[in-house]
């Protein structure tokens, strides 16, 4: 009986999104709406003049990457959210497996891991800073860049059992966490207004040129590097 | 200012991460400070994040809907954070973010945002749900809240198509009528799971008796009435009453199978757990009415319920043994109980009579007599157990820690007293009704005088 249930109710949803196709736009024929229109051309505030890459000076925001100026300064209370969103899970994981000891082996992993852990360890780290501090001018940002850095920090697990960075990574996190709200705090200062983008923007496409979301950015992907490695740390324990 | 009642919480949690000891002491001044910010913020404005303007940005709207019922919540959090037995164990930091995230699922005004909202109180509600007796029921709600979640996320994304923007104004100007039936169904799916209507609410009886007192009292209260307003807001402010047909029927249907199941419930925290699932179907078939005197009739009834689950909750799941030795904890039971049920003087009483009122005026007689069939259970179950908790002859019983006892007794007192003079909750029943139904209000707040 139950499976009679489930197997209707799925045929329904499966019908149900079907038939929502016909109301969809086809792809690629989308009429860009008023909202994504603005994000695009930066006229939210009425500016109609056309974003020359290099040479438009102090536009809404001034970051080159749309997605990025969408993320961190159009919809940064989003981000804010969001950045929430992993925070709780990495309490999460750390409460429910609180009280766990860590599993120690008693040897040491293999020489070629050791070796070039050291070797990759600073590029990693590099490349990752690369990809957060860049956020606003190529494709990336804080959540790629901080995920990069944890993924080195897990190398750091592997190779070597002596590690335990999970009293750094709460500092970083929680310094990380409340720079985020004091840089929309300093904006309700200055002028009344939460998140709001108080620096001065430069020239679209050069590194300085985008006030407070590369600040942000930079923000996020230590945040998210260290919550990433938290839990990493959490599930490094095990019962033994 | 508005973004402050969202922001002290969130920085005092992340700020308290390294010092987990120190935080439960911090709770209630973050609590307490966040009623009294609340007082002083200017009502009917709207505050755009960042400086961008309304379809554009975020925005987080305060007018007496959302005043009324950020002030009901902060004052449950402050209440649970007063009984420093139940928030220990180093859950004082996902309360603070758990009142952040509620408080900003009450303020905000656009959809995704609602949806981000909605991801943090979700997962607060597995965080605290979970315990290492239950982890079934915390698992199962994970699944069916994470699927509910993506479905809200689709519905956002369909109404982000049908209207070109996120903002609730302007979805409720220019939505498109082919888009509608899409996204009314899928966020009322999204909001099912939280706002506990049946086929979607088999979670709750498993994460609510999970043994903790504070998961009930917090999650059956505060989030359940922040969620009943989203979904209020969004199917009588936002899409102008479209859909409430479904979830009238769906809310009749819950009242009555929950009402079913508790009676059959041989566990006490699964029974009230199962009347909770009943009083949240209730409320929702008479806020589906949508006039006037239902919706203020709905939520004096879910505050009444709200102050009596907190009684019932944090007492059903402290108490060991009987009440013999706990008198006056018993007493409070007891009247949360009768006033559950509806006996007269009491301020569950008032608020059946109104709902009674309302749907017969609006010529409705279905909601009565389900209302009237589901009294009868619940006073069949509800002194059931107040009968089996005074004269069971338990040796093993403990003393209640004495400021949950003054708490629940100050509460219980309250509920005699709005039984008697039931002007207070009207007030504010009133007030949530008129910012829910001035929709036009609504959309020239956010948008300006358009």
């Amino acid at each position: 009986m139950r499976r009679v249930f489930s197997i209707l109710i799925v045929l329904g949803l499966i019908l149900f999104f079907v038939n929502s196709l016909s109301i969809l736009p086809e792809y690629g024929k989308v009429k860009l709406s008023k909202v994504s229109s603005a994000y695009i051309n930066k006229s939210v505030n009425g500016n109609s003049e056309k974003v020359k890459f290099g040479e438009s000076k102090d536009l809404e925001d001034g970051s080159a990457n749309v997605v990025t100026s969408i993320v961190v300064n159009y919809r940064s209370f989003d981000t804010l959210g969001e950045v929430t969103v992993l925070f709780t899970s990495a309490l999460g994981v750390g409460l429910i497996l609180h009280g766990y000891k860590r599993k120690k082996y008693g040897r040491q992993p293999n020489f070629i891991l050791r070796i070039s852990v050291g070797i990759l360890l600073p590029l990693i780290l590099l490349f990752g800073a690369y990809i957060f501090i860049h956020g606003h001018l190529t494709p990336g940002g804080g959540f790629p860049g901080g995920t990069i850095i944890a993924a080195g920090i897990l190398l750091l697990y592997l190779s070597n059992e002596e590690y335990d960075l999970s009293k750094a990574s709460k500092f970083v996190e929680s310094t990380a966490g409340s720079l985020y709200v004091i840089v929309g705090l300093t904006g309700l200062a200055i002028s009344g207004i939460f998140l709001l983008n108080f620096l001065p923007t430069g020239v679209v496409g050069n590194l300085f040129s985008a006030g407070i979301v590369p600040i942000v950015y930079i923000l996020i992907g230590f945040k998210v590097g260290a919550e990433l490695s938290g839990i990493i740390a959490d599930l490094h324990r095990e019962e033994g | 200012m508005t973004a402050l009642l969202i922001a002290i919480p969130l920085i005092s949690a992340f700020i308290f991460v390294p010092f987990k000891e120190k935080s439960k002491y911090i709770l209630p001044f973050i609590v307490l400070a966040n009623i009294i910010l609340l007082f002083n913020l200017p009502l009917d404005t709207a505050e755009f994040m960042g400086g961008w303007k309304a379809p554009f940005g975020i925005v987080l709207v305060l007018d007496s809907a959302s005043f009324y019922t950020l002030l009901v919540v902060n004052i449950i959090f402050l209440l649970i954070s007063l009984m420093p037995q139940i928030t220990d164990k180093g859950l004082s930091i996902i309360l603070l973010i758990l009142l952040a995230s509620t408080n900003g699922l009450i303020l905000t005004g656009d959809i995704f945002n609602s949806f981000v909202f909605m991801e943090i109180t979700a997962a607060e509600a597995y965080i605290i749900g979970s315990s290492k007796k239950n982890y079934y029921g915390a698992y199962k709600y994970l699944i069916v809240g994470s699927i509910a979640g993506g479905f809200y996320l689709l519905g956002a994304i369909y109404s982000y198509l049908g209207t070109g923007s996120l903002n609730f104004a302007d979805i409720s100007l220019n939505m498109k009528e082919s888009f509608l039936p899409y996204v009314a169904l899928m966020l009322f799916i999204g909001l099912a799971v939280e706002s506990k209507i049946l086929p979607l609410a088999g979670w709750v009886p498993d994460v609510y008796a999970s043994g903790s007192p504070l998961t009930p009292a917090i999650l059956g209260t505060g989030v359940t009435f922040t969620m009943i307003y989203l979904l209020s807001r969004i199917f009588i402010t936002v899409l102008n009453g479209y859909f409430l047909d479904v979830i009238y029927i769906f809310g009749l249907l819950t009242l009555i199978l929950a009402e079913i199941a508790a009676f059959k419930q041989e566990k006490l925290l699964k029974a009230l757990a199962f009347s909770s699932i009943a009083q949240a179907g209730l409320v929702l078939s008479v806020i589906s009415l949508n006039t006037y005197d239902s919706l203020k009739a709905g939520y004096f009834h879910l505050l009444n319920d709200a102050t009596a689950k907190i009684i019932l909750f944090v007492i059903a799941a402290t108490i060991v043994g009987s009440f013999m030795k706990n008198k006056t904890a018993g007493i409070s039971f007891s009247i949360a109980s009768f006033s559950l049920i509806g006996f007269p003087l009491f301020a569950g009483f008032r608020s059946k009579l109104l709902i009674l009122q309302s749907s017969f005026e609006s010529g409705n007689y279905i909601l009565p007599a389900a209302l009237l069939f589901s009294t009868i259970i619940e006073a069949a179950y509800l002194l059931k157990w107040n009968i089996h908790l005074w004269y069971e002859n338990n040796e093993k019983s403990e003393r209640i820690p004495w400021n949950i006892v003054l708490i629940t007794l100050i509460l219980s007192l309250f509920i005699i007293y709005i039984g008697l003079f039931p002007d207070t909750y009207l007030k504010i029943a009133e007030n949530i009704t008129n910012g829910l139904m001035n929709y036009k209000a609504y959309v020239t707040t956010v948008l300006g005088g358009m």
